[in-house]
């Protein structure tokens, strides 16, 4: 193979996705070896660097780990947070604008007052009537003690 | 036929046991805290390069290994138990990193692990100063390029390079198809080659 490596086949290559020729080119090459150690390198240092520290670290004894993971969990999360404060937000900003709009007089409510004021008026002269109401012609045909002069006493 | 924990383990690890009965409480917790003491270091090593906070890096290791004795049971043994244990951890840093998209006044990481840090762990105490400077370089360049990956890359990059997991496991460990993954460790390999380029110039 006269050509090097393009950046995708180096990648493929990386990937061991190659074909036999590339991976024979990939071997031989001074420079395609080079670019392909620019990352095989970096990447093997940063391998060993992790699992070094990892396996510097001690793992926990299960005792260790499950009473701490039984601690209660955060009343709330993220998700949760946001509803609550949409809501929040949403009851702040309804509750003045229905209280506004139920405090203002309507026409029909003045409508409806009116109508019941009248009907009480009504059921307070019904009641406050002495005789029945047919029988009021006849009683103003009837003089009144008051209108007989030398009534009796 | 339904295989305990302790059978989907590494050959290298299993062998050291004697397989016992998962139906004693006591003998449970003191397999899953074999398991524990076998998968806590890798499990947290991919959690701390996907998340880059040491504090919460514990946390997530944590409740990963909590998520996975509770669900324990549920192992039906269908993939090695490393990848099982993965797809939980993936799962956790998912999460998480969903949730703090929304979190937008918690952005500040108090205990963000630094790429001078993370160089400072070097395998080998007996390395020249010039060399550890070069590793550390190393280090850091590779910590840097993988920041900039989507969390898919980077999830696949870390399984792949730092676990050494193969394209099956991968694709297990992560739920994605074999070529999905294929896709996304290509474009991850592309630019962190790309990124580890710009810094040798």
């Amino acid at each position: 193979m006269n050509n090097h490596l393009s950046q995708d086949q180096l990648s493929m290559w990386i990937l061991g996705r190659c074909t036999a020729e590339e991976l024979k080119h990939g071997r031989e090459c001074p420079q395609c070896r080079a670019e392909l150690a620019r990352f095989e390198t970096p990447v093997a240092a940063f391998r060993s660097v992790m699992v070094e520290w990892s396996d510097w670290e001690i793992a926990p004894q299960i005792e260790e780990i499950l009473p701490r993971l039984r601690r209660p969990k955060a009343i709330l999360n993220t998700s949760w947070r946001w509803v609550a404060l949409c809501t929040a937000v949403l009851l702040l900003t309804a509750i003045p604008i229905y209280r506004q709009v139920s405090l203002s007089p309507t026409v029909d409510d003045t409508a409806v007052e009116n109508a019941d004021a009248l009907l009480m008026d009504a059921v307070n002269a019904h009641l406050s009537r002495t005789i029945p109401a047919p029988m009021e012609p006849i009683m103003a045909l009837i003089p009144t003690q008051e209108a007989q002069p030398g009534g009796t006493q | 036929m339904k295989r305990t924990l302790y059978e989907c383990m590494e050959p290298s690890i299993t062998s050291a046991f004697i397989p016992r009965s998962m139906d004693d409480p006591v003998t449970e917790i003191q397999d899953f805290d074999r398991v524990i003491q076998f998968y806590w270091a890798r499990i947290r090593r991919f959690i701390l390069a996907s998340v880059r906070d040491r504090d919460l890096a514990e946390t997530l290791t944590q409740d990963c290994f909590w998520s996975a004795y509770r669900s324990r049971m549920s192992f039906r043994g269908d993939s090695t138990l490393h990848a099982w244990l993965m797809r939980i951890a993936i799962n956790s840093v998912r999460k998480h990193l969903r949730n703090r998209r929304l979190q937008f006044w918690r952005q500040v990481q108090h205990s963000a692990v630094s790429p001078a840090e993370i160089a400072d762990w070097l395998p080998d105490r007996r390395i020249s100063p010039e060399g550890a400077a070069l590793v550390q370089e190393h280090v850091r360049a590779v910590w840097s390029a993988t920041a900039d990956l989507s969390e898919r890359q980077r999830t696949v990059f870390l399984l792949r390079f730092m676990e050494d997991m193969n394209i099956h496991e991968i694709a297990d460990s992560t739920g994605l198809t074999e070529s999905a993954v294929n896709v996304h460790l290509f474009r991850a390999v592309r630019a962190v080659r790309k990124r580890l380029g710009r810094n040798n110039e």
